[in-house]
């Protein structure tokens, strides 16, 4: 029983990781918090439920679309809200992605309402896989398989490609990247638009077995920045393994404590690694 | 091939450099000697496009770059090796040449520069795939010059050259920038006057953000201004 909730709780890791890869590129490499962040993935949601409910598409089929339309998101969120306030201080970038967070979740809840939204019958659902003593949930399994997928895949685009390299490069020195003839402006909205797509992505692979509802966006935002943090700020390994963690302690805290603890031990060993390792457990 | 014309530029509202005007022709060596602070550094960023002038013109190959972004200035055969090497410190050595020759679309034209850069600088090849923050002061000041020249730069700009290198190290590397200067027109700012003025063609001594006197390295060399100044004669 125990292990049937590890594994529940891995694959549930795996999405939460996603999520925070994208929380981790605008963070790490820009420096910038994007408090929107939960928000991005809430409106990923409701793309695919708006997909699924308008033309009948199965939200693992209409990723693309959804990764997409939070692309643009993530794009416009950089050239309208954090570009204007990049070069002031502190602050500043943070509450205007704050602002940014409150109108989109308004603006949810005008459109969709409050109440929960559910997307049902889709192609995985209520099937599982036997594996020896084990009951595997193959709408989990997507989700998981699919997430790992794509944080291999942002993994990959970051370390072997030129504008990956070159994202880097900018995250560790914006006016030498200039130097260099890197187009920083670009590079920084590539990021936000590819932080954007992975919460779009995320939210596909989530609403098969996730009631949508616009206050829900919270909790996971601030799930991703506990993973981010645990994972060391701009490092995508370290994220993928620390959401691996606080997947299977959620789970296991569930088991052991009940539902209603299971975020506050989450948080409990957040605090306690952030006092021994203030750079987080796979951070440099 | 590079006019500077009455210069005026700075940071915010502080100005750091006063109706500054010079030169530099196809094929020179030209030095930029001044004390700390006197504003070399900020006519360097002027020129390569991080530092926006309050006025004054920036003409290259007889065009106007003084309103272009930085990433444009570069396209068009500027290359400025900053202050402090800045090198990429988590990125291999390979990498940071690859990042000097991002405005390079061809990946064979690359390759061939990269081994170029190999050829010039041995030691880089031995440590190509080591991260560039693990290689010493002088290593690093090496991958910083290679990373300018790998965008082929018409001209290199390169600021203290020297900075916190042991003499030795400093030798070798104004020998190996004496060698590139064969191939690309340089504009050397420096501390190290002596040194400086030895290797240029020509020269131009700033203080406090503004031009004192100017001649050839030999002439500067002889002059009362910098014999008093900056050797202590
Ligand atoms: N980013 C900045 N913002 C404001 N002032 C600056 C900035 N960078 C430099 N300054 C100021 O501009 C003046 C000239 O600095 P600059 O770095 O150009 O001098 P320098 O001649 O290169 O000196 P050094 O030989 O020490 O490198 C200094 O007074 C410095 O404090
Ligand atoms: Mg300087």
């Amino acid at each position: 029983m125990l292990s049937q909730v590890i594994i529940n709780g891995i694959m549930t890791g795996f999405v939460y990781a996603l999520v925070a890869v994208g929380l981790t590129l605008t963070w790490g490499v820009m420096d910038i918090i994007n408090f929107a962040h939960g928000e991005f993935l809430l409106w990923g949601m409701y793309a695919a439920f708006g997909l699924w409910s308008l033309f009948s598409l199965d939200p693992i089929l209409s990723l693309p679309v959804s990764a997409a339309l939070i692309f643009i998101l993530g794009v416009f969120t950089y050239f309208v809200v954090v570009k204007r306030v990049l070069k002031a201080s502190g602050l500043t970038a943070l509450l205007a992605t704050f602002g940014l967070s409150m109108v989109l979740k308004n603006l949810a809840q005008m459109i969709f309402t409050a109440n929960y939204k559910n997307v049902t019958n889709t192609i995985f659902a209520s099937k599982t896989i036997k594996l020896g003593n084990f009951f595997i949930r193959q709408d989990y399994l997507a989700a998981a398989v699919g997430s790992l997928t794509l944080t291999l895949l942002v993994l990959t685009f970051i370390n072997k490609t030129k504008t990956g390299v070159a994202i880097k490069a900018t995250s560790m020195n914006r006016s030498t990247a200039q130097l260099m003839g890197i187009n920083t402006d670009r590079i920084f909205a590539i990021t936000f638009g590819l932080s954007g797509a992975c919460v779009g992505a995320a939210a596909a692979l989530m609403v098969p077995f996730t009631p949508i509802t616009p206050g829900s966006c919270t909790l996971y935002s601030v799930l991703a920045f506990v993973i981010v943090a645990l994972g060391g700020f701009g490092n995508i390994t370290g994220a993928l393994y620390a959401g691996l963690l606080v997947g299977v302690v959620e789970a296991m805290g569930g088991y052991f404590l009940g539902t209603s603890f299971k975020y506050a031990i989450i948080f409990l060993m957040y605090l306690i690694v952030m006092q021994i390792r203030p750079k987080g457990l796979f951070g440099w | 091939m590079l006019k500077v014309k009455n210069l005026n530029t700075g940071y915010g509202n502080v100005q750091v450099i006063y109706d500054f005007s010079c030169e530099v022709n196809p094929g020179e060596v030209v030095s930029m000697v001044g004390s700390n602070g006197s504003g070399k550094s900020t006519l360097l960023k002027t020129i390569s496009g991080i530092v926006r002038p309050f006025s004054g013109e920036i003409e290259f190959m007889g065009e106007r770059i003084d309103r272009l972004p930085a990433h444009k200035i570069v396209a068009r055969g500027i290359a400025h090796v900053p202050e402090g090497r800045q090198v990429f410190g988590k990125l291999s050595v390979a990498e940071n040449l690859m990042m000097g020759a991002f405005i390079v679309k061809d990946e064979v034209e690359k390759k061939k520069r990269l081994d170029e850069m190999f050829e010039l600088f041995p030691i880089l090849a031995e440590r190509s795939k080591q991260a560039a923050e693990t290689l010493s002061g002088g290593e690093q000041q090496m991958l910083a010059i290679a990373r300018g020249l790998m965008s082929s730069p018409k001209l290199l700009l390169v600021d203290e050259l020297s900075l916190g290198l042991a003499p030795v190290l400093v030798e070798r590397v104004l020998e190996a920038l004496k060698l590139i200067s064969k191939q690309v027109t340089i504009l050397l700012v420096e501390q190290k006057v002596q040194e400086a003025l030895e290797i240029a063609d020509r020269g131009y001594v700033i203080q406090n953000g503004r031009l004192v006197i100017t001649g050839t390295g030999a002439e500067l060399l002889e002059s009362e201004i910098v014999k008093q100044a900056y050797m202590g004669m």
